[in-house]
């Protein structure tokens, strides 16, 4: 990134890609860590009363 | 006494997350790390045989980009968007690990059959991202196969939208223009000197998009930007479109230099923080406003016609976006406890059951929108209406934060992150309630609801329409909700 002052092809053997890279292929497998936890994703509200 | 800087960072766990102006950037920063890691694992595994040949040769190149230029690109809320699902399909395709609802919907619109026709699909919209690196870094890219896009249509981060009906093919971008195939024959869109005025190109017509400014914060207010498969609002966006847009650009400047004034902290954050509004009609849509943790930087806000209203509003959907940004750190919720799902506890701003989650946004939401109606009450606004407007805010939220955090406490399975913001977050309530009680707020007064036309109409009760106080209003909710507090 562009603060870090490298472009993606200087980060991919950073330990957090080689990390995420593991993650990806454990994808849906038992005992997964997914990369991102359970979501509430849209906030939003609709002609509420209140 | 707490005023309303000194409640902005209550002690504990996570309480910078109020103030700290680097609190997206996280997010940014891995979601690059994770689109390295899908190139690689794409190369590696081949889910769609070679047809992950042509991303690959475009992720080469946009992986080679100047940083800034990726990141001016990257740091846009439709690349992060694209991210995401990106990441969900692949893990559908390799794992079978269920896609999101959005990321199912963009596979439902495109037709896929399966996960992996909708990856493909999706890893086809990458073409999108890689013309708008190359066209931000002024360079060259002439796709191996074109996109087909629809109309409106935008590239990521830039300040122009092609609009007209059907579709457009886009082949490649030169310097300072991208090259379109349009009825049969390929043009350059003209980007040069756009602010000028209107473009046509064949049937379609080149707009510049309308960006809102004001004291160094931009918004760019184009529904084109949000023209992507599976996105539940791009229709109500779409619909208002750009011209609704363009002619509400004062009013958001309006709105914008209010929460300067009443908010000032949080309106330097705003700056950092947005780059996308896009305003709407109420009754358009699944949402009147609506955030999505895939679209950080971005919020879509149904237009009123009264700065400060809809600087709460703006204020409010930027408060989703840091809290957005703050749950990527790490879970607040006790994995499995169904505090994102599980819409079954009573919220005292919603007529529907809520998820715990959704509950914590808005406490934390709320707080920040009072403290500004504190502000302007505080400062006294000039306008009658308005000054009564803030003190039925300030008489009716901190009895529905009290609510809701009620209901929380009761029933919330805190990680020890989520507990440490929650017990800064009942910091900011005490100090809020402290603040009102020294500010000569009466105890009761005519509850007020803003119409879409800035005007204030009486909060009329839904048993026969009579007027109510702000307390009989929160009092008539909980009841007619069915529910007891706490629960």
């Amino acid at each position: 990134m562009g603060k870090d002052g490298k472009n993606l092809q200087a980060v991919a053997q950073d330990e957090e890609v080689l990390r995420i890279t593991a993650e990806i292929e454990q994808a849906g497998k038992p005992g997964a860590t997914p990369l991102w936890s359970e979501e509430f994703s849209a906030s939003g509200e609709k002609n509420q009363t209140m | 006494m707490g005023g309303a800087a000194s409640v902005s960072s209550a002690p504990g766990s996570d309480a910078a997350w109020r103030d700290d102006p680097e609190l997206l950037d996280a997010r940014h920063r891995k979601s690059a790390a994770v689109l390295v890691a899908l190139a690689r694992v794409l190369a590696a595994r081949r889910p769609l045989g070679e047809g992950e040949d042509e991303f690959l040769d475009l992720y080469r190149q946009v992986a080679a980009a100047d940083p800034a230029v990726f990141t001016r690109v990257w740091t846009e809320p439709r690349a992060y968007l694209w991210l995401r699902v990106a990441h969900q399909l692949l893990g559908a395709c390799l794992g079978g690990a269920p896609p999101s609802a959005l990321a199912a919907r963009a596979a439902a619109e495109c037709g896929a059959a399966d996960a992996r026709e909708a990856l493909a699909a999706h890893l086809e919209d990458f073409k999108e991202l890689a013309l708008a690196v190359a066209l931000a870094g002024g360079g060259r890219l002439r796709l191996a196969t074109p996109l087909a896009a629809r109309l409106p249509f935008t590239l990521t981060g830039a300040r122009w939208t092609l609009e007209g009906a059907g579709a457009v093919t886009v082949v490649g971008t030169g310097a300072g223009r991208v090259d379109v195939v349009l009825e049969g024959g390929e043009r350059a869109l003209p980007l040069d000197d756009l602010a000028a005025a209107p473009r046509a190109v064949g049937a379609a017509t080149l707009f510049p998009a309308p960006i809102a400014r004001h004291g160094g914060a931009e918004l760019v207010m184009a529904p084109a930007a949000f023209n992507v498969p599976g996105l539940d609002i791009r229709d109500a966006a779409l619909a208002a479109g750009r011209e609704f847009q363009a002619a509400r650009r004062g009013l958001v400047e309006a709105a914008l230099a209010a929460m300067e004034r009443y908010a000032p902290a949080g309106f330097a954050l705003f700056r950092t923080d947005m780059r996308h509004l896009v305003l709407k009609r109420r009754e358009e849509g699944p949402f009147t406003n609506v955030s999505y943790t895939e679209l950080p930087g971005a919020c879509f806000v149904a237009a009123v016609a009264r700065p400060l209203v809809l600087a709460d509003r703006l204020l409010h959907e930027h408060t989703h976006n840091r809290l957005f940004a703050l749950e990527e750190g790490g879970a607040l919720f006790e994995p499995g406890s169904g505090a994102a799902t599980d819409a079954r506890h009573y919220s005292p701003w919603r007529d529907d059951p809520r998820p715990l989650q959704g509950l914590l946004h808005a406490v934390a939401v709320y707080l920040a929108v009072a403290r500004f109606w504190l502000a302007v009450h505080r400062a006294g606004a000039a306008v009658l209406e308005e000054r009564r407007y803030a003190i039925e805010r300030l008489v009716r939220v901190p009895r529905q934060l009290a609510l809701a955090t009620a209901t929380l406490e009761r029933h919330a399975r805190f990680t020890a992150r989520g507990r440490g913001l929650f017990r800064a977050l009942g910091a900011e309530l005490r100090a809020l309630d402290d603040a009102i009680a020294a500010a000569d707020v009466p105890p009761d007064v005519a509850g007020l609801m803003p119409r879409d036309d800035g005007t204030f109409g009486p909060y009329a009760s839904a048993e026969g329409g009579r007027p109510l106080s702000a307390r009989a209003a929160v009092a008539e909710h909980l009841r007619l909700c069915g529910w007891d507090a706490g629960a």
